[in-house]
């Protein structure tokens, strides 16, 4: 057993080099200079820590941040739970779901130059409204902005969560369905009891990808509007960007410690959920 | 009635995702002029809106021509993509999946907490460690090669995650026969480990391609060369000079990643459904 | 024993530091060049010339081993110059029998003797050949097979070999050996390849073109075999292989100390290669010498000895000989090293750069342009890599801070205090002192700026009068629309938007922050809502004004030229009522006092009643952590009166700079023959005009009284101009409204501020 056992540390041990010198040696640079001033030649102890929290642009970012994940997260994960169930009596499954597969493929310029088109001022939203004689907004300076985020995001990882929800629907075996059937179980009692229960593994994994995912929104909205975008849409990696032009390092690496230390709170809040099964 | 508005639903979600696709294809046969007319109101701030033709008035070639016969840093970058994604592929193939296996089928002090660093670190934002990562990288001297980005793009925790999941769920009686039968870990590995989890392999190397196919700081931050730099960099100003190469070459580089993506669709399927069997 | 051995390994040490210290990436030819190593190396210095001289038109080393240099004067006549101490004093010839003209086209042969060629007119060129002692005659030029072109084939480029032979290069690229009565003989074939321009070294003419050097034998007319360290040479850079000024050359030839051996010059440095050999030897780096500031071009290079180089050049002002000489002790490459960063380019940056590393040849200094147009680099990109770099221990030493968010980094004490400095500099040559005060951070001084921009509005008398605040000049120029113009012309300028929210932002926002820090809600209203009226009564074209924004920018050209936005072509052609822009030199000051009795307009500073403000530029810092003795050292010379006496980008904030400046504007002779500006519109073919005129010294004083009357600078923050920018320009357009446009300004600076 213990050989065994060894041999396992084995295997990983190549990767984790690598890792070291790659993710974990630069992380530990980065909290080293939470303590330390911008120039990084004086000890400031929790002033880094203090001053990050305590202000205003980190704040509304996290805050955003925050708003985002709670809204995008639950109607991403439902809306492709749905569409997977309705696809899974299809026919021309295959169809659908290369169809569905197509926004994650696509380029982030190009999502930018569509995002351009569709949502400007003058783009092609408020043109088809016009068209319905119904007022356009400026969607990106405005609180729609929000919106407009959301509506990215999930574009984006519909389809990418759509396929592993079917993936996981179809290892539940039809015999249990057919079982509960002939107990008298109607449709939705098949779906709480059954479906859901045995989608937990996969929801693991799809919780931890979309929620992976909802990060690199901030790629979109940079190239879109840029340093300063509208409010709503101000997240945490521009704040960190911005910090960086001011050369105020020092509140950044504060504020990536900050946030690892949550990102790992949430894994391990996930992983307790899952493993009371 | 039920199955009419399930149909609608669905049909309405898949034509949202292909519709990229039919504006840049059909962007890409439409002459500069056209282009512009269209979309005007949005790049040089004409009044009035936008509006899109799915077929072009006027269709040209002209677009594909210039893009194919006239844009070397086109396919300089396309290469540049190619080579960094492969270079990565390989060393995740090489690096990762043993590690996985690893973390996955063996227990041994440490396992959890390493697990848990793996997570934490591929769910970090790039910014985080940009800057303490250009300072390693450039201790190491690596700066402003492709080795910067292959690199750390080979040890993203990202694809052991994936892998390490899909090793979860082969059975552990597989491998008890296997080793009364005398065969060695390594063995077991290859022999075994390697074929069941082709399905999580590939998916993994699948979701790594679509990374490495879109990566966009790293190389703007680690590369100052421009001949260095990949296709998901090119960034194309859409203006009147060049409105229909730039939408050719969008189209031209996403197909790729289409691609790989729609093949890989039925492993990253099989892959998961096997996940599920076990956690 | 131990000692030596320490000694020798410590010696050992240090040399390989020195060489890691030194990275800087030298020309090109590195790879087929070899650098002396060890001792010695040459040092620069200039050779005056005889008062009067105008231009160096030829130079050799002659027979007799003296120096000889044809030169014209500023009366158009011409004298041959000889030197027997190398360059120190000249015995001068003067050239008879030869009207007094320009003259496009000269060499000189080794006894001393002159060719002169005239214009070509009606295909006939006249050559005037002179003997050392100034006796001329004047023969036709014959060429073999005279074709009757309709363009004139002129005489591009001539020199003698040391046998005197003379060899002559047409416009169209032939090459002929010219005889005594001018008769040509076709004595060279290129084989049907173009030649660009030439030189002749002893009895090897080197005839450049666009994809190479052929060599041939001056007297056989032979063609030599081909040289490839010299044809790699040109093939790896491109711009040496093309000659388009009209005189001088990217490279200049001339016939090595021993036989066989070639020196030439170019704008990377001085070289040295043997006939038939595989390697160029570089004797001097340009960016040593005065040779290297891009503007350079080259006339002649004469070789004393091999301890002795003559090169004949024009700096991008003035005509020049530099004399280069060997001094065999001298450390052969600098060890310390000095880097000047800046975002943008400069000429005034880079003529400094080449003062100071003249002035101290024991410091290699590095000069960086963060963007240089070519490469789509961002802003943000360029200041990430900057910003990584000074984290990284391995930032410039100097930074040129336009541009640069200059209150992070005097917050995060990266800079140095250059009070000391400053204060040196104003007491031994004065400083504007309410630029000094107002360049003070909490009593301190991190950031100086060495130069001055300031915004102008210009009209009649009414109109200046409206321009003491942004309000009442919008109300004037909305009445000036009303009042249209009564020869039915368009009445007032086109401006891009950005164009004017960027010259209003100039005058405008030294009045925006408020004590705690924020914007100023109600000011930038009043100053969007100004922007829109002036913007309003405009003319509008939006493909042009689109133009004019993306020409404008921010008034810095390629070269490193930065001119002002203030345009006057409009008020002489009597179509414009007013003008409005920026004033970036004492010639700009200059040409309106020109032409301000045609136009019957008088300016004056914008926005002088609310705040009188200037626009700061190449603000120097010493960054703490750097080589702060030698940085120090070098914004003591960008601020000083040396490199401040020029009228470049901006007005001097040096006194005494400002002082010669103005005063060259006096007195210049040849006024209006140098500078006259006329052009024709695109509408109709009139031609409209007016002659430079010198200053009179009341003009000279009431720019004085304005420049001593500068309160405050106006925000120099790119972060916050781009805002402003972006946002106005969309409210100058009508897509947003003003309250939205003041609101999404306010929310996204205010935000910028928070962080």
């Amino acid at each position: 057993m213990k050989k065994r056992n060894k041999v396992g540390r084995l295997f990983v041990l190549p990767s984790l080099f690598g890792v070291l010198g790659f993710y974990l040696i630069p992380f530990g640079d980065v909290a080293r200079r939470s303590f330390l001033n911008a120039v990084g030649n004086e000890f400031a102890g929790l002033e880094n820590y203090r001053q990050v929290l305590g202000n205003q642009a980190f704040r509304l970012a996290a805050g955003n941040t925050a708003r985002f994940v709670l809204v995008c997260l639950p109607l991403l994960l439902a809306l492709s739970l749905g569409i997977a169930v309705l696809i899974q009596n299809q026919r021309r499954k295959n169809l659908l779901k290369s169809a569905y597969l197509v926004p994650l493929a696509i380029p982030a310029a190009s999502v930018v130059l569509l995002w351009n088109v569709v949502f400007d001022n003058g783009g092609l939203l408020n043109g088809l409204l016009s068209h319905f004689h119904l007022k356009g907004k400026n969607w990106m300076e405005t609180d729609a902005a929000f919106g407009v985020l959301v509506f990215s995001y999930i574009w984006k990882n519909l389809g990418y969560d759509v396929i592993l929800w079917l993936a996981g629907l179809q290892g539940i075996s039809k015999s249990i369905y057919e079982a509960a059937r002939v107990d008298g179980a109607g449709t939705w009692k098949c779906f709480t009891r059954i479906t859901l229960p045995n989608l937990r593994p996969v929801a693991f994994t799809i919780v931890i990808l979309s929620f992976l995912n909802s990060f690199k929104v901030f790629r979109e909205a940079y190239l879109v509007a840029g340093n300063y975008p509208q409010e709503r849409i101000y997240l945490l990696q521009h704040v960190f960007n911005n910090w960086f032009h001011e050369l105020s390092v020092d509140k950044m690496a504060a504020g990536s410690v900050l946030l690892c230390m949550v990102l790992i709170l949430f894994v391990l809040m996930l992983q307790r959920s899952w493993e009371r099964d | 009635m039920k199955k009419a508005i399930s149909i609608f639903i669905l049909s309405f979600f898949a034509l949202l995702g292909i519709s990229p696709i039919l504006f840049l294809a059909a962007g890409t046969f439409m002459g500069n002029q056209e282009i512009m007319d269209s979309i005007g109101p949005v790049m040089q701030d004409q009044k009035g809106y936008a509006s899109w033709k799915l077929f072009p008035a006027f269709p040209t070639m002209k677009n594909a021509v210039q893009l194919f016969l006239d844009s070397p840093e086109f396919f300089q970058m396309f290469w540049n993509s190619v080579k960094i994604t492969g270079g990565i592929l390989v060393g995740q193939l090489l690096f990762g999946t043993p590690a996985a296996w690893g973390l996955a089928r063996y227990s041994f002090r440490g396992k959890k907490f390493i697990y848990l660093l793996y997570i934490a670190m591929m769910m970090m934002p790039f910014q985080v460690t940009m800057l303490s990562e250009y300072l390693v990288l450039d201790q190491m001297h690596l700066l402003d090669t492709s080795a910067s980005i292959i690199l750390p793009g080979i040890f993203s925790t990202f694809s052991v995650f994936i892998m390490y999941r899909f090793f979860c769920g082969i059975p552990e009686s597989i491998l008890e026969a296997a080793r009364i039968d005398g065969a060695g870990e390594l063995q077991i590995f290859f022999r075994i480990g390697f074929p069941l989890g082709a399905a999580g392999i590939i998916s993994a190397l699948v979701l790594s391609f679509l990374e490495c196919w879109n990566m966009i700081e790293q190389p703007m931050t680690f590369l100052a060369k421009k001949n260095l730099w990949p296709l998901s960099l090119f960034l194309p100003k859409v203006d009147s000079g060049n409105a229909g190469v730039s939408l050719c070459a969008s189209l031209v580089a996403l197909l790729p990643a289409v691609f790989v993506f729609l093949a890989g669709q039925d492993y990253l399927e099989q892959g998961i459904a096997s996940s599920a069997v076990k956690e | 024993m131990v000692f030596v051995l320490i000694l020798a390994t410590l010696g050992g040490c240090n040399s390989d530091g020195k060489d890691k210290q030194i990275q800087r990436d030298v020309s090109q030819e590195e790879d087929a060049a070899e650098k002396k190593q060890g001792k010695g190396r040459f040092f620069e210095n200039e050779r005056t010339l005889p008062k009067g001289t105008k231009r160096v038109c030829s130079m050799r080393k002659l027979e007799d081993g003296s120096l000889g240099v044809l030169t014209m004067r500023d009366d158009k006549s011409y004298v041959i110059l000889t030197s027997s101490d190398q360059g120190k004093t000249w015995q001068q010839t003067k050239i008879k029998g030869l009207k007094k003209e320009y003259l496009p086209r000269a060499a000189m042969g080794p006894k001393g003797n002159v060719a002169l060629f005239h214009y070509a007119k009606q295909g006939k060129t006249n050559v005037s050949l002179v003997d050392s002692f100034g006796k001329s005659q004047t023969v036709p030029l014959s060429l073999p097979g005279q074709t009757s072109g309709k363009k004139e084939n002129q005489v591009w480029r001539a020199a003698y070999s040391s046998q005197g032979s003379l060899i002559i290069q047409m416009e169209d690229g032939s090459l002929y050996t010219m005889g005594e009565d001018g008769v040509c003989n076709k004595a060279f074939d290129t084989k049907g390849v173009r030649v660009n321009y030439l030189g002749v070294a002893g009895n090897s003419l080197i005839a450049v073109n666009d994809n190479g050097i052929t060599l041939f034998d001056t007297e056989s007319g032979n063609m030599l075999d081909s040289e490839s360290p010299l044809e790699n040479l040109v093939k790896k850079n491109k711009e040496l292989a093309f000659c388009d000024t009209d005189s001088g050359q990217p490279m200049v030839f001339s016939e090595g100390t021993d036989k066989g051996t070639l020196m030439f010059a170019n704008k990377n440095g001085i070289f040295h290669f043997k006939l038939g050999g595989s390697v160029i030897e570089q004797l001097m780096d340009a960016s040593m010498t005065s040779l290297g500031s891009g503007n350079t071009v080259f006339y002649d290079i004469a070789v004393g000895d091999q301890d002795n180089i003559f090169i004949a050049a024009n700096d991008g002002t003035d005509n020049k000989i530099y004399h280069y000489s060997y001094e065999k002790d001298a450390a052969s490459a600098p060890d310390k090293e000095l880097t000047v960063y800046a975002l943008d380019e400069s000429i005034f940056l880079r003529q400094a750069v080449t003062l100071f590393q003249k002035a101290n040849p024991e410091i290699h200094v590095n000069l960086e342009i963060g963007l240089s147009k070519k490469d789509g680099v961002t802003l943000e990109d360029a200041l990430s890599v900057l910003n990584t770099n000074i984290l990284a221990g391995k930032g410039p030493d100097v930074l040129i801070l336009d541009g640069m968010p200059k209150d992070s980094y005097i917050q995060k004490g990266i800079l140095q205090d250059i009070s000391d400095v400053v204060e040196e500099v104003d007491k031994s040559d004065g400083i504007f002192p309410n630029i000094l005060e107002a360049s003070k951070d909490d009593g301190k001084i991190y950031a100086m700026p060495a130069r001055l921009i300031i915004p102008v509005l210009e009209g009649d008398q009414a109109t200046v009068d409206s321009g003491k605040d942004l309000q009442s000049m919008a109300e004037r120029i909305k009445a000036l629309k009303k009042k249209g113009n009564p020869s039915g012309a368009k009445a007032l300028p086109i401006h891009g938007p950005e164009g004017l929210l960027r010259d209003l932002f100039y005058a405008d926002s030294a009045t925006w922050m408020k004590a705690d820090g924020s914007l100023d809600r109600e000011v930038v209203t009043n100053y969007l809502r100004s922007a829109k009226e002036i913007y309003d009564a405009d003319n509008h074209n939006s493909k042009l004004e689109d133009q004019m924004d993306s020409f404008d920018a921010d008034g810095t050209l390629e070269t490193g030229e930065k001119l002002g936005s203030h345009r006057y072509d409009g008020l002489l052609t009597g179509e414009w009522n007013y003008s409005l822009g920026t004033l970036s030199d004492i010639y700009g000051l200059q040409t309106i006092c020109s032409y301000r009795p045609q136009t019957k307009t008088e300016f004056c500073l914008m926005n002088h009643g609310k705040v009188k403000s200037y626009i700061p530029y190449l603000m120097a810092g010493v960054i703490k952590s750097g080589n702060t003795d030698a940085g120090k050292k070098f914004v003591k010379l960008l601020l000083g009166k040396k490199a401040g006496n020029s009228d470049t980008n901006g007005i001097p904030v040096n006194r005494s700079a400002y002082d010669e400046v103005c005063k060259e504007k006096l007195h210049a002779q040849n006024v209006k023959d140098e500078s006259s500006i006329s052009f024709s519109t695109q509408d109709s073919d009139k031609s409209y005009g007016f002659a430079h005129a010198n200053l009179k010294q009341k003009e000279i004083d009431s720019f004085t009284a304005i420049m001593e009357s500068l309160e405050k600078p106006s925000m120099t923050n790119r972060v916050i101009q781009k805002i402003v920018l972006e946002q106005g320009k969309k409210y100058l357009r009508e897509e947003q409204k003003l309250e939205d446009t003041a609101d999404a300004i306010l929310k996204k600076v205010n935000l910028y501020l928070a962080e």
